[in-house]
């Protein structure tokens, strides 16, 4: 009986755990967890901005959109959520909420590197018929942000541009001027001067683990890509550009004039800032509150200018991960509230100018802003950051992401930590190895 | 007229004299007694289903598709495990995380041992203060525990300046993984010292005495007295020490790690964790339940080994 009574028991537990098996499959099969796109005007009530960190610089913009538009914004209200800490915890939550179906919000903030993942899987609306009023209002830099292939699809908030950030007051004492500064080979020149004059400084630092970013600035502008369309496929182990950007640091590492030890946001490094051991940094727009933050004593000692040649990239052509951007969801009921926010407190002199007053710093993508006092003369850094940021819009350049920019990244990014410390002196092996895990655990980024 | 049995004989007890069988009759409330202990275990037996068991089966069933986390999934086979096993990366990981398992674990539990016998021996003054002392490590929050330790391992931090020595214990690829092994030893001892010296309290004072009496050695009372009994507790400390080294994530990533990615921490020193961590950011669930899946079926082949090496040596 005891026989008969476990091997039916065990028969019935097969079976059960077949049938959720088999309800599983068919509903992972089956799940597209997008909700059916809107096409009527837009429903009553709030529309929800989900941003990553402090949503007060959301709130401030909507608040500033309210004072510039008064009639337009009137029976409009906006809801500011924080998606986390950074971006990765906003595309995190993002793929939750597009996966339930359930609260997606109507606004999104991303960075533009992320983008390509969700324009390919449908999920954003094309903003053409919104936003075609304000293109000719921002800089070229900017209409470039707003553009996936041949659609626009983001609202840009922030253009990256790398910039180049120097301590004037030791550059000046070791004879370095920074606009003779073009090449690599001259950025290791000018580190040369920079010891003779200060022995302990540095003229910028590159770990050897180095911040994403890092890299990923320089393969934005030496015409490198980690895929191809058509045939879809991975390409980082043939790329010459990814190849450029591996050697270029390794060769910045070997040179000693980069500080080796220390990585960006770490602290030594910020004292590194603020005390004159890493004189200068090859960084990004977004450097300058951090500045402030970690050196305020040197208000006036810090120029900006823009990059020079570094791993191919000329004239310091690209940018960090594109931009900031918010998109507005394609399952969002107040497609046009959103467009006219957005819009408006970014896109317009009037709307950009009130966001000016409340969040100073800012730089404005609206030409028309561009030459206001506030805009020109920054308290900090003078009016180095400016012309920095508008010649630098010159080379603006997009790096083409695919929609697995993360995965690529974080799989160069160990293969790079890997190169960078060996003793190999080409990086081909490395690319290799990241060309053969992306190949086997990606496929073709552009297919789900 | 009775009724006679056939052939004379007694009727069995619960027949009829005719010999047709009764039919049994329930006992009222036998169908509330058996039910009675599946309503007690109904709460867990519900969350468990909820929370373990059916997640754990969509797990196993999604790390055979490529799914982005929304969207459709397709259906890829072994291609996630396969892939996982080509790749360096995840070779690179899991060597990462058996140096964290085993260089830690002599020291950890031999040294928690080694302070549980001091404690209890005669040499020990004051032992009810060692017992907080040396698990305040163990209850501070692993954030902060981390943060502390870099500031101690930091270029001018406090253990360059003990040693005389300029290491890099942070940024240097070759010294990472001594300092996560560092931080794990200073954590984890008053853990296991705890458990050793609550162990302790099994052993018979008599058998020692006799031991004693017997003229063994206080080495010879340890190792054929007290470590023959703590056996269990060995295996105990033993297989947690297993599981916690080989889902270790916080320590390597908040000591090691860096500010643009979430799993931070460098090739050299990123735990087998981090591949899961990875592959959600980077829109790879099929990928990350497969890693999920694996370091589960490592777990459990070392605990059996483990539990299977115990046993034998007892029997």
């Amino acid at each position: 009986m005891k026989t008969v009574f476990t091997r039916r028991t065990s028969h019935l537990r097969k079976v059960a755990l077949l049938a959720g098996a088999a309800i599983v499959i068919s509903g992972l099969s089956a799940c597209s967890g997008t909700a059916t796109p809107s096409t009527s005007a837009d429903d009553a009530g709030p529309f929800t901005v989900q941003v990553w960190g402090d949503v007060k610089n959301a709130e401030r913009q909507f608040a500033a959109y309210k004072t510039a538009f008064p009639d337009k914004a009137k029976n409009q209200d906006a809801k500011v959520v924080s998606a986390g800490a950074n971006d990765s915890d906003a595309v995190a939550k993002l793929r939750l909420q597009l996966s339930s179906g359930k609260d997606i919000p109507d606004v999104v903030q991303l960075n533009y590197s992320e983008l390509p993942e969700f324009a390919e899987s449908g999920v954003l609306t094309d903003l053409a018929p919104y936003a075609a009023a304000y293109v000719p209002n921002v800089t070229k830099a900017a209409q470039t942000l707003m553009q996936y292939g041949d659609k626009q699809l983001a609202f840009p908030y922030e253009v990256k541009q790398k910039l180049w950030f120097y301590r004037t007051d030791m550059f000046a004492k070791a004879g370095i001027d920074v606009t003779t500064v073009k090449t690599q080979d001259d950025f290791i020149a000018a580190g040369k001067k920079l010891q003779a004059a200060f022995p302990t400084s540095y003229i910028w630092n590159v770990a050897a683990n180095p911040q994403q970013y890092q890299w990923g600035m320089i393969v934005s502008g030496n015409g490198a890509r980690y895929s191809t369309k058509s045939p879809c496929e991975i390409t980082v182990g043939s790329d010459p550009g990814v190849a450029k950007a591996f050697t270029a640091l390794r060769d910045l590492r070997d040179s000693g004039v980069v500080d080796t030890k220390h990585d960006d946001f770490t602290p030594e490094w910020q004292s590194g800032l603020a005390d004159g051991t890493i004189a200068s940094t090859l960084g990004a727009s977004w450097l300058p509150s951090f500045l402030q933050q970690y050196a305020p004593d040197l208000a006036g000692k810090w120029g900006v200018t823009t990059w020079p040649e570094i791993g191919g990239a000329t004239d310091g052509a690209g940018s960090e991960a594109g931009g900031s951007i918010f998109v507005i969801m394609n399952a969002s009921k107040h497609k046009q509230a959103a467009a006219d926010f957005l819009g408006g407190s970014l896109m317009t002199p009037e709307g950009t100018g009130a966001f000016l007053k409340v969040q100073p710093g800012y730089v404005p993508n609206v030409t028309a802003l561009l030459d206001t006092p506030a805009v020109q003369d920054n308290a900090y850094f003078g009016t180095s950051l400016i012309k920095a940021f508008v010649a630098s819009a010159e080379t603006y350049k997009l790096f083409p992401f695919d929609p697995a920019a993360n995965k690529q990244t974080t799989v160069l990014s160990a293969q790079l930590a890997n190169y960078l410390s060996s003793s190999d002196s080409s990086p081909a092996s490395y690319l290799k190895t990241a060309q053969d895990q992306l190949a086997s655990q990606v496929g073709c980024p552009f297919q789900q | 007229m009775t009724t006679q049995p056939r052939g004379g004989a007694r009727p069995r007890p619960g027949t009829l004299p005719s010999g047709i069988r009764a039919r049994p009759t329930l006992r009222k409330g036998h169908y509330g007694d058996r039910l009675m202990p599946y309503v007690f275990i109904a709460p867990f037996l519900i969350s468990f289903l909820i929370f373990f068991a059916l997640p754990s089966i969509v797990s196993i069933v999604l790390s055979f598709f490529k799914y982005r986390g929304y969207g459709p999934a397709t259906f890829v086979g072994f291609a996630n495990y396969l892939s996982l096993f080509r790749s360096p990366d995840f070779w690179q990981s899991a060597a990462n995380t058996a140096f964290y398992w085993l260089v830690p674990m002599v020291p950890l539990i031999g040294g928690a041992f080694a302070l549980a016998l001091l404690v209890r021996s005669r040499f020990a003054r004051w032992p009810a203060l060692f017992r907080p002392i040396l698990f305040v490590p163990q209850v501070m929050a692993p954030v902060a525990a981390a943060i502390v330790w870099r500031v101690l391992l930091s270029d001018t931090g406090v253990l360059n300046s003990l040693f005389h020595v300029e290491l890099s214990w942070i940024g240097d690829p070759a010294l990472g993984k001594w300092s996560v092994t560092l931080l794990l030893l200073w954590r984890g001892i008053g853990w296991y010292f705890v458990i050793f010296l609550s162990g302790l309290t099994s052993v018979p004072e008599e058998l020692l005495e006799a031991a004693q009496l017997d003229g063994a050695s206080a080495l010879q009372r340890i190792r054929f007295v007290i470590l023959p009994i703590m056996r269990p507790i060995f295996l105990f400390a033993v297989v947690i020490d297993t599981i916690a080294s080989l889902q270790l994530f916080t320590e390597p990533n908040l000591l090691l790690g860096n500010a643009s990615a979430p799993a931070g921490a460098p090739p050299s020193a990123a735990p087998i964790m981090n591949q899961v961590i990875n592959n959600i950011v980077g829109g790879q669930f099929g990928l990350a339940a497969a890693v999920g899946w694996l370091i589960f079926i490592v777990i459990g082949i070392f605990s059996a080994i483990q539990f299977r090496l115990f046993r034998e040596e007892t029997s």
